[in-house]
């Protein structure tokens, strides 16, 4: 755990200048492909029980 | 354990992160996304930004030898994502088997820290199992436990 925490400190809050320079991603090709793909499988073959219920 | 890593900027939209990777093939811009598909269930992808074009891509080897670095990243990503979105399902799949392999080597790494706090499933063979160290998966499923 004490190496996730290390992992987690390496957040940022986005400044101004940073924010000005960042595009917007949303309606980019390759990331709808991703969003599309992944629907694609969730609903061809859902998500298991067990996993939504924490049972083992 | 001490895990390198690149700081990220989340940016202004919502679920998007932003690093930038060093090394010998220069200073190549990366982003994430949790974008969520159903309620509750958030689709993972990650990949480089194209200078020429400005759009985003995961089929070019950018290898910058910084491949572990770039892992813990997304795996901070992953965690402060998850700390804002408890409830979340988080699913994710490489646009090639070998980028997939390389989510898995990724969690198999780590596995000890994230099994504790994670739940995640692999699917292989038209079925979704618990995930387990040394076994092949198409894609993962991960939630909080």
């Amino acid at each position: 755990m004490e190496a996730l925490k290390q992992v987690k400190k390496g957040k940022k809050k986005p400044t101004a200048n940073l924010e000005s320079e960042l595009k917007d991603y949303t309606n980019d090709a390759f990331f709808k492909k991703k969003r599309e793909r992944a629907k694609e499988v969730l609903d061809k073959y859902g998500i298991p029980e067990h996993f939504l219920t924490n049972s083992k | 354990m001490h895990l390198e890593k690149y700081d990220f900027i989340k940016g202004p939209e919502k679920h998007y992160y932003h690093f930038f990777s060093e090394g010998s093939k220069g200073r190549i811009e990366k982003v994430i996304e949790f974008f969520e598909i159903h309620t509750g269930i958030f689709n993972l992808a990650f990949g480089d930004v194209d200078e020429k074009t400005g759009h985003i891509n995961d089929t070019v080897a950018s290898n910058n030898d910084d491949r572990d670095k770039v892992l813990a990243t997304v795996a901070g990503a992953v965690f402060d994502f998850m700390d804002d979105h408890p409830g979340a399902i988080l699913y994710a799949e490489g646009s090639t088997p070998a980028r997939t392999r390389l989510y898995q080597m990724g969690i198999s790494k780590f596995w000890d820290e994230i099994s504790e706090d994670f739940k995640i499933e692999g699917f292989a063979k038209g079925g979704w199992k618990p995930f387990a160290k040394g076994e092949n998966y198409e894609s993962f499923l991960l939630k909080i436990k």
